[in-house]
């Protein structure tokens, strides 16, 4: 079998494995492993895998995927979620379905500095959900909005599926960060929008329009850790004064100094570590089954393969740049965000650049597409999550009441598609530079 | 099985504990520095390669805790399948798993070999580089047996270590 044969061999192999329910990372390894080795032989496949396995687990670029994770555990166990909450119900009262517009605020302020969609979608569930079943809110509204509002960590920076996408396609992390502001601060405008939609139908019952106890100046109190927490990491990155490692140390440090100053007990810290490590290790086992089968597509030239075939049919890049985001829709259903950035972008980055797409824009969109993937029923991961952490929540609820905001996440798909602007002014005024 | 991985939390507990420490402290010795014009030096040697390492070790130390806990994958089409058919995928993919996890313990132990008969270490601190593979290597051990134990138990348990 020649080389391009075995690699799609080998994709084909990744996919069978992953339908029998084998381990994404695992997948990847055994794929890319038998695939290399049946081209290149046992030896040099075996050194691949030594290689791949120290070099991805030592790499001191990779030491911000467990400490930005680290930050969000800490900052999941020390209330800072409850106390955004609190500061955005203070300035949403008196609107309509108000508690549902504080469950999106203060999902896209805790996302600031958790960086993932699951760890804020099943934190504020917790917080957001009870309260919301107190005041009458149609567990509809109250399940989409904030299974809607958790995907929001996966763009808001620090975020770590726009760092997994700058670590393997060599983009700068600050440009990535930037470039995701915006379609960030767009999603959270339109599901603010869906709300007040929904409100609509779905009016809540016993809603209370003031918030007892509450002055502006408690509310900002409450607010104030999390901005310090956020100015302080963004502003020393784009300062200058940290790297994106650094930074997230730095935030990680900082997140425990306010956890311990609020009451923060050892077992917590002990278990938000341990929450920490576990997760970086799912994901570094993937990281590392991205490596070998990167080697794979590597030696068997698919991408190539695929570039030269679009130059050969005279394909659009519009029609090309809409068949992947097909597939992603599709795929983003069925597989985990992390695990099919990790998967697809080594395959679709080099045809995307060979396209004339900006690479960080492409950034933006995969991992928009992705981040709808995470709420589209029945499969999405945000949907289980909040569903698991919502007492009495019914699958029926939680799948009717994300739909308005799956409509939401495709018009600003569409957005996005429509003005690059959008996510690469940012950069361009104040990253290295991408227009 | 649980006393045996707990071991090992604790050796991630330690690492990542460390790369909060040595990043935040490297930081602060260059500000320190950068502050007093050079005359306080409190810059932290070798602190790349002490994060880069200690990072390794977490990796690999937190596997068998994320290997109880189950790893990434698509279930969504073994669902279907009967009782039995997934209990004997969930065998067969831990055993693999024990496998992969043998195959680079068993060439991490090489490596060690070597670098211990060549003396190789560390570019800027001179750290023993064996003793690094070393300890990824009784990893790689624990894993294996995490993920045996599992295929032979047949269950998880998806409960944290308490």
């Amino acid at each position: 079998m020649d080389p391009l044969s075995i690699g799609i061999v080998g994709l084909l192999g990744v996919l069978a494995l992953l339908a029998l329910g084998c381990p994404v990372g695992l997948a990847m390894i055994l794929a890319g492993g038998f695939g290399f080795s049946a081209i290149v032989g046992i030896d040099p496949a075996l050194n691949v895998l030594e290689t791949a396995a120290f070099e991805v687990s030592s790499n001191y670029s990779f030491t911000l995927i467990p400490l930005f994770l680290f930050m969000g555990s800490i900052a999941a166990r020390s209330g800072f979620s409850k106390d955004l909450f609190d500061s955005s119900r203070y300035f949403s009262r008196g609107w309509n379905g108000g508690l549902a517009l504080a469950a999106v605020s203060s999902s896209a302020a805790f996302s600031a500095i958790s960086g993932s969609s699951l760890a804020t979608a099943s934190t504020m569930t917790r917080v957001a959900y009870p309260e919301m079943m107190k005041q009458g809110y149609h567990p509809r509204l109250a399940a989409g909005s904030l299974a809607a509002g958790g995907t929001l960590g996966i763009m808001i920076p620090p975020s770590v599926a726009l760092l997994l996408y700058s670590l393997i396609t060599e983009q700068s992390v600050g440009d990535m960060f930037l470039a995701g502001f915006l379609p960030g601060l767009l999603a959270y405008s339109l599901y603010m929008v869906t709300v007040t939609i929904m409100v609509r139908k779905w009016r809540p019952t016993a809603e209370q329009t003031k918030t007892e106890g509450t002055t502006l100046w408690v509310a900002l109190k409450q607010l104030a850790p999390v901005a310090l927490l956020f100015s302080l990491v963004m502003g020393g990155l784009y300062g200058g004064l940290f790297s994106p490692t650094e930074a997230a140390g730095v935030g990680a440090g900082l997140a425990l100094v306010f956890a311990l100053f609020r009451g923060l007990s050892w077992e917590e810290y002990r278990e938000a570590v341990v929450e920490a490590v576990s997760v970086s290790a799912t994901i570094f086992l993937i990281l590392i089954g991205a490596e070998v089968f990167g080697f794979l597509l590597s030696v068997s030239q698919i991408s190539y393969q695929m570039v030269d075939l679009i130059y050969q049919y005279n394909l659009s890049p519009w029609m090309v740049m809409i068949a992947i985001i097909i597939f992603y829709v599709i795929m983003g259903c069925f597989l985990e965000s992390l695990a099919m950035i990790l998967l697809t972008v080594p395959i679709f980055y080099p045809v995307v650049v060979a396209s004339g797409f900006d690479p960080i824009w492409f950034g933006i969109i995969a991992v928009v597409t992705v981040e709808t993937g995470l709420i589209s029923p029945p499969v999405g991961m945000n949907l289980f999550v909040v569903q698991s952490a919502a007492k009495g929540l019914k699958t029926k609820d939680i799948m009717f009441g994300v739909i308005p905001f799956v409509m939401a996440d495709l018009v600003r798909l569409a957005i996005l598609l429509a003005f690059p602007i959008i996510s690469l002014w940012l950069p361009s005024v104040f990253g290295s530079g991408s227009l | 099985m649980e006393r045996l991985i707990s071991v090992f939390d604790k050796i991630a507990f330690f690492s990542l504990s460390s790369m909060v420490f040595i990043v935040v402290a490297s930081v602060l010795g260059r500000l320190i520095f950068d502050l007093t014009g050079g005359t306080l030096s409190l810059v932290l040697p070798g602190s790349i390669e002490l994060v880069s390492y200690a990072l390794a070790i977490m990796v690999f130390s937190s596997f068998p805790r994320a290997v109880m806990g189950g790893m990434v994958k698509v279930d969504l089409l073994v669902r279907v399948l009967p009782v039995p058919v997934q209990r004997f995928l969930d065998r067969l993919w831990d055993l693999v798993l024990a496998s992969f996890a043998a195959i680079v313990g068993f060439l991490f132990f090489h490596k060690m070999l070597t670098m211990f008969k060549r003396g190789d270490v560390s570019q800027d601190l001179e750290i023993p580089l064996y003793l690094v593979y070393g300890v990824l290597t009784i990893c790689c051990i624990c894993i294996v047996l995490t993920a045996v134990w599992l295929a032979i138990k047949g269950e998880r348990d998806l409960t944290p270590n308490k």
